[in-house]
């Protein structure tokens, strides 16, 4: 939910880098592209990934020296997704034993840059081992490089899954978050399964760019294929539930077979469902959400939703904790480049058990 | 070929020289390569510094800027630096810094680096507007060195400069400015210097050695190369001027590994060429030489395979030289070997020539009858394909020694006789040399099979002599001693030593030497020989029986010139044709006249007795039991008692009486000139008496008696045979009436006899007509009244009669001896009864069958039964045979033989009329019995004589003890019947259960049984 809107915000700001994952990117390799470039990556990637959803080993000899890590992030928001990542994080740091010491600096992402600077300067000037950091603005890329000209400390980037090519041979040490190319490959599967692979469907992008491109875009991309799946209108929505609501009444009234709404982040699809419930179709059009954020949990309860794609939230903390483990055990060749964690497939009938068992699992360092 | 090192030399020199002005061309072109790498860092340099310039100073120029500034508002002056720094490129800009009135006013500077304490020194020193400078500021924790523009913020009214804005980067760990420079550069890693020190990370493109690096940088040169890499030192404008910025470009010598590379393949491309074409000249000097050198290798082809030849000149004068030389060369060979051949093919002695692999290389006319082929058979072949092994070997060894140079003759071998008669020769092998050195080695053999032929001849001759039974004696002309054999000594016991030089009768030892040897020697010379039987004494004195026979021998002149007596000792010829006669005539064993004796001397008896008017008794002797003692005690014991009953008997017969034993146990005396019935009786009583007392046998006395039949003449028969029926018949009378007794013929017992063989007749034609058939009667359990077999049981059909019982017409057949084909018949049709209800479903019922004694003793009893068994696919387990306990006491070694092998095949025995005979059970252990039948005599007062109940249950019981079942017959009434189950009696058969009945009516009744057993199992189920 929050990496939609942080995303939106890059592309509203038009200081989004210019993302582009799909296919040959000059700047970026897509996470597909990426494994499929670098085979061994995807080997790493997967013996990681169970690493992951694993309970913590601890370790047999914890280091002496406390692993020094900084952490800047920009959580001062109303999702609490940055929180619960340095929940989940320093929760599995302590689960497996690794001593740290850890800085933490969070601004607002409207934080002027010069501001984040120099947080990042007093963080590096304790010299941490580790930076945790994003990539949410240019200046961030320089600044990136500048301490990857420096050699210290290791940076680990949260929220994207996409590596830059221009960074090919010096790779900061981790790429971590949710790839959404991921999640929508997961999510377009179910629903192909869920409409038996017709539907006329309208599409809900978010802004223009990188959300809508990674999240709408591949699904059509994916249900080229289908003879029976038509697209039939589209909507730029700038992720506003009110410009959904709006894009839906108007494709329904003048393309009344529409079966399915495709949304490509949570407030569309919430806007989406205020729509189906004024013109009382929310029994005949399949709908989805994207995320699996708690607003989207309950629409799925109340039957206004019909499936969504849930992102393991606390998977990113218990990642970059393992990562560190096993970078300090001299073990750097199991750390894949890339992580993306698991999402979860959640239907409208999935039992309430489940979805509580799936929710506990997502955050079950966060809770 | 020659050639070759010549061209790889030219081709070698020819690529160095090449190598060597392109490494000149390649290094002007690295230099080139790097003025285009530098050309290119200088683009993206300026456009990187134009770009940040126009962002600078559109922020310089922005209309509020110098109010703001007037106005001293710093905040909103920040605001506006910070809305530039959000604008495309403001990324790069590490320093923003606004002066006022020539004073720092404000600034919106990165605070990665700690650049407060140098904002004097920043602002102070760049009073230049418009061009870029580099500055390098003493900071902490380093210095850092900065590029910073400065443009002048001017008053809008009235022009005047009011500030300046400065901005600019940090180039310590500026990757994003190198990264920038970087575009559209590949594989080269740079260095920006300033003022001949290294500013800023490297930039490194690949792999670079630190080494390398540091040497590069420390390098005075402008350019060289360090290792593999190539470097090159280069100076960067500002703003157009040359402001001692300098890049230092370094790149491995990838491309001058490709030239070593490409010089290589063309090295080796060029060497390969070279071959070919040296390869090229070789096959053209080939081609022109082949053809005068195909006419010399043809010429030398047709002079070696004997063809005619003749040398065909060419164009090339020196060849044909050759050619005439070598055509001169073979004439004169082929005259010599013209000359050779000559004296091979003439030759009488077989020749063969062998190579060293002992192959036939040739051979000549007189040695190819030897081989019996063709010769082009014989060339090229083995010489081991010719002699057998033994052969072979001498005449192997003969030819290694022949390959050692050395001559070897007389060696002698036959060849493997493909012809009827082998010929034998005598080998002479010689070396044949051809430069010295051993080539071949010729086989020359004299043919000896003549001399072998008389040699052998001789031997055998010799042989036979010395090895024959009859003696030879050879007397030359003037009849003195030549020759005697081993043969004569073995006879006489004379050695050649004795009778070296004698004369005939000194040699010959005849009995009444003078008459018969005159005679002898008078026929000789009058018909040449003389043969016949004569007397003769042996050294040690006996005389002997010999066979002579005396032949002259003439030479050509038909002048005698030996005597040849041949002899041979006959005495045990002699022996033999005595013995003969007495066996002829006289029982082995107790020397009594045999039957045939007997026949002879009782006709003569006969005749005489018809001539005189007298009498004759003949007494048919018996031993009574004989039989049992025989078994008993063995029959060497047999034959001692025999011996010693012959002599008894003869003990009480006068000298002219006939006693002969006329076989087994039986003796026939004929008293003659009987002279009356009531002396013959005594005589035979007499006989009987005279067996009153034991006979010791072996140590043991044995109380034997005689029946004695008794027949006169001529009152009882005329001739032998009527005779010897009688008294049999008499005999037999004695035998009946309880042995050890005569009895004297009478006319009515004869027709008995009579009766006896018709009756036998009539059996045999009852069996024949199918007269006879099989009754069957049920065997059931007694515990629950299943129907567990049936006993087969023969009924005679007789026409006109009706249904005859076995116990009217078995025993007559047991003494006639049809009792084995009927008993066969029974078994066989029983057999196949069986079979036949098997087919009809009924499969468990088990069928008894009895055995009568005589076919019990027969030999092939258990054969023929596993015939019928295998015929019919019967389990044998189904047949159970019934016999009684006599016929296995009687003959027990037939018994346990008959037995054994009866049981072997699968089938049982049970033991028929069990009590009525030995009734002990301990016996049974040593036979393989099943069941034991007892006998009906003990069924029948079983309820009222407890006695019997007690013997019953004691046989059960026993019997169970054994593993022997147990059935009754003869069940007549209820009482029977719950007794015996009382008993524990396992089945039994009777009236009272069922009677014997033909095979249709038991069909029903084991449908009936069948239903009943089916019922059963329902109610049960």
């Amino acid at each position: 939910m929050f990496i939609s809107r942080l995303l939106a915000c890059w592309l509203l700001t038009g200081m989004l880098i210019p993302v582009q994952v799909s296919a040959e990117s000059p700047e970026y390799w897509s996470l597909q592209e990426y494994l499929q470039t670098f085979p061994e990556q995807k080997q790493r990637l997967n013996s990681f990934s169970e690493r992951v959803r694993k309970p913590a080993l601890p370790r047999e000899w914890p280091g002496e020296r406390p692993v020094h890590i900084a952490m800047i992030y920009p959580g001062e928001q109303i999702s609490d997704y940055w929180y619960r990542s340095q929940q989940s994080f320093t929760a599995r740091l302590k689960e497996i034993g690794v001593h740290y010491a850890l800085e933490s600096h969070f601004f607002r992402p409207d934080t002027a840059l010069r501001e984040q600077e120099r947080q990042i300067a007093e963080a590096l000037k304790n010299d941490p081992d580790y930076l945790i950091f994003t990539l949410d603005a240019q200046r961030h890329q320089v600044l990136i490089e500048k301490i990857m000209a420096r050699g210290r400390p290791k940076l680990i980037l949260q929220n994207i899954t996409t590596p830059l090519k221009r960074w090919d041979g010096r790779q900061p040490f981790f790429y971590v978050g949710f790839d959404h190319a991921t999640g929508t490959r997961l999510l377009t599967e179910a629903i192909t399964e869920m409409t038996g692979g017709q539907a006329d469907y309208l599409m809900l992008y978010g802004t223009r760019g990188y959300i809508s491109q990674a999240r709408g875009d591949e699904f059509i991309r994916l249900t080229s294929t289908l003879p029976d799946f038509t697209q039939r209108q589209a909507f730029y929505t700038d992720i506003n539930r009110e410009h959904s609501t709006r894009a839906v009444l108007q494709a329904l009234t003048t393309d009344p077979d529409i079966n399915l709404i495709y949304a490509c982040a949570t407030d569309i699809a919430i806007g989406a469902i205020d729509a189906l419930k004024i013109l009382g179709k929310e029994d005949d059009i399949i709908l989805n959400g994207w995320g699996g954020g708690s607003a989207e949990l309950t629409a799925l309860q109340q039957g206004s939703l019909d499936l969504t794609v849930m992102r393991m939230n606390d998977d990113n903390g218990v990642a970059m904790a393992e990562a560190i483990r096993l970078d300090i055990e001299g073990k750097s060749d199991h750390i894949p480049q890339v992580y993306s964690g698991d999402f979860v497939i959640i239907r409208q009938n999935s039992p309430a058990a489940e979805l509580e068992r799936l929710q506990a699992y997502a955050f079950r360092y966060s809770r | 070929m020659a050639l070759l090192p010549a061209f790889f030399l030219l081709a070698i020199a020819l690529l160095a020289l090449t190598y060597r002005s392109a490494s000149r061309v390649i290094d002007e072109g690295m230099q080139s390569q790097f003025q285009q790498v530098r050309n290119r860092l200088q683009l993206n340099l300026d456009g990187y510094l134009n770009d940040l310039s126009t962002l600078l100073l559109t922020t310089a120029e922005h209309p509020r800027l110098a109010s703001l500034m007037s106005t001293n508002d710093d905040t909103a002056a920040s605001q506006l630096l910070q809305d530039m720094l959000q604008k495309q490129g403001g990324e790069n800009l590490d320093i923003l810094t606004l002066t006022r009135q020539g004073q720092y006013w404000t600034d919106l500077n990165s605070p990665f680096y700690s650049l407060t304490q140098s904002l004097g020194r920043l602002t102070n020193s760049f009073p230049m507007y418009d061009r870029w400078s580099w500055l390098e500021l003493e900071t902490t924790p380093m210095p850092l060195n900065v590029l910073v523009h400065r443009y002048p913020i001017l008053s809008p009214l009235s022009g005047q400069v009011v500030g300046s804005l400065l901005g600019g980067l940090v180039l310590n760990d500026n990757l994003t400015l190198l990264n920038l420079l970087d575009q559209g550069i590949e594989n080269f890693s740079f260095q920006l210097i300033l003022q001949g020190k290294p500013v800023g990370p490297w930039y490194n493109d690949g792999a670079l050695p630190t080494t390398v690096r540091a040497s590069a940088l420390a390098s005075r040169l402008p350019s060289g190369q360090i290792q593999d890499y190539y470097f090159s030192r280069h100076s960067l404008r500002l703003d157009g001027e040359q402001k001692q910025l300098q890049v230092l470009l370094l790149t491995d010598n990838k491309a001058f590994q490709q030239l070593q590379q490409a010089y290589w393949n063309n090295t080796l491309l060029a060497l390969l060429l070279v071959l070919i074409a040296a390869l090229a000249l070789a096959l053209y000097t080939l081609k022109l030489i082949s053809s005068p050198l195909a006419k010399l290798t043809d010429f030398a082809e047709r002079v070696s395979s004997d063809q005619q030849a003749a040398f065909k000149p060419g164009h090339i004068k020196e060849f044909n030289f050759l050619g005439r030389s070598l055509e001169q060369m073979v004439e004169g060979l082929q005259h010599k070997k013209q000359d050779l051949a000559n004296l091979f093919n003439t030759a009488n002695s077989a020749t063969i020539i062998l190579d060293n692999n002992e192959r036939i290389l040739a051979l000549n006319p007189a040695a190819m009858p030897l081989f019996g082929q063709a010769k082009e058979m014989i060339i090229g072949t083995e010489l081991a394909q010719h002699f057998s092994t033994e052969q072979l070997y001498p005449l192997q060894q003969a030819i290694c020694r022949a390959r050692t140079g050395h001559k070897v003759s007389d060696v002698e071998a036959r060849l493997a006789p493909s012809q009827e008669h082998p010929r034998h020769q005598l080998w002479t092998l010689a070396p044949i040399f051809e430069n010295e050195v051993v080539t071949a080695v010729q086989a020359q053999g004299q043919d000896i099979t003549r001399l072998k032929q008389a040699e052998a001849s001789l031997y055998l001759n010799g042989l036979v002599l010395k090895n024959i039974l009859e003696a030879v004696v050879i007397f030359d002309h003037s009849l003195r001693l030549t020759y005697v054999n081993h043969a004569y000594t073995n006879i006489t016991g004379y050695t050649l030593a004795e009778i070296a030089g004698k004369s005939p009768s000194g040699v010959l030892h005849i009995e009444n030497q003078a008459q018969e040897l005159q005679l002898l020697w008078q026929t000789v010379h009058a018909a040449g020989y003389w043969q016949g039987e004569i007397s003769g004494h042996r050294k040690n004195g006996k005389r002997y029986p010999l066979w002579l026979s005396v032949t002259a021998l003439r030479n050509n002149n038909d002048e005698i010139s030996h005597y040849v007596a041949v002899f041979s000792d006959i005495s045990m010829l002699k022996d033999s044709q005595s013995q003969l006669q007495k066996m002829a005539h006289y029982d082995l064993l107790t020397g009594l006249a045999n039957r045939n004796l007997f026949s002879k001397r009782l006709v003569q008896y006969l005749g005489q007795a018809e001539q005189q008017g007298n009498s004759l008794a003949m007494l048919f002797i018996d031993l009574d039991r004989f039989k049992q003692i025989n078994d008993s005690l063995g029959h060497q014991a047999g034959d001692e008692l025999l011996k010693a009953a012959a002599q008894r008997i003869q003990g009480h017969s006068r000298k002219e009486d006939i006693l002969c034993r006329f076989g087994g146990d039986e003796f026939i005396l004929v008293i003659t000139n009987t002279l009356s019935l009531q002396q013959a009786r005594g005589a035979a009583q007499r006989i009987i008496d005279a067996f009153a007392s034991p006979i010791r046998v072996r140590g043991q006395n044995l109380y034997i008696s005689v029946s004695i039949g008794l027949a006169l003449y001529p009152q009882h028969g005329m001739d032998e045979a009527a005779l010897m029926q009688n008294a049999d018949i008499a005999l037999y009378q004695a035998k009946e009436k309880g042995r050890n007794q005569v009895q004297l013929f009478d006319a009515e017992m004869n027709t008995r006899a009579i009766s006896l063989v018709k009756i036998e007749n009539e059996l045999r034609y009852a069996l024949e007509q199918n007269q006879m058939e099989l009754h069957y009667q049920p065997q059931f359990s007694l515990q629950d009244g299943r129907l567990a077999g049936v006993e087969a049981l023969v009924r005679w059909n007789k026409p006109g009669v009706g249904l005859v019982y076995p116990g009217d017409f078995i025993p007559l057949a047991e003494k006639s001896g049809i009792i084995v084909p009927l008993g066969n018949w029974i078994l066989e049709t029983a057999c196949r009864q069986l079979h036949a209800w098997q087919w009809a479903g009924f499969y468990n019922i088990r069928m008894a069958v009895n055995l009568s004694a005589p076919q019990f003793r027969q030999f092939s009893l258990a054969g023929n039964i596993a015939d019928i068994l295998r015929e019919l696919a019967l389990n044998p387990d189904l047949l159970e045979l019934e016999i009684t306990e006599s016929m296995l006491m009687e003959d027990m070694d037939i018994a346990i033989t008959t037995m054994t092998e009866l049981n072997r095949l699968g089938m049982h025995l049970a033991i028929d009329d069990f009590g009525t005979g030995y009734s002990s059970l301990a016996y049974l252990k040593n036979f393989p019995v099943r069941r034991l039948k007892i006998d009906k005599s003990f069924v029948k007062d079983l309820a009222s004589k407890s006695g019997d109940a007690v013997i019953v249950s004691s046989i059960i019981n026993l019997a169970h003890n054994m593993g022997i079942a147990v059935i009754a017959e003869g069940i007549e009434y209820e009482s029977q019947h719950q007794r015996l189950r009382q008993l524990g009696c396992d089945e039994g058969q009777g009236y009272y259960l069922a009677r014997p009945m033909p095979a249709t009516e038991m069909e029903k009744l084991l449908q009936q049984e069948s239903s009943r057993l089916l019922t059963g199992k329902e109610q049960r189920q």
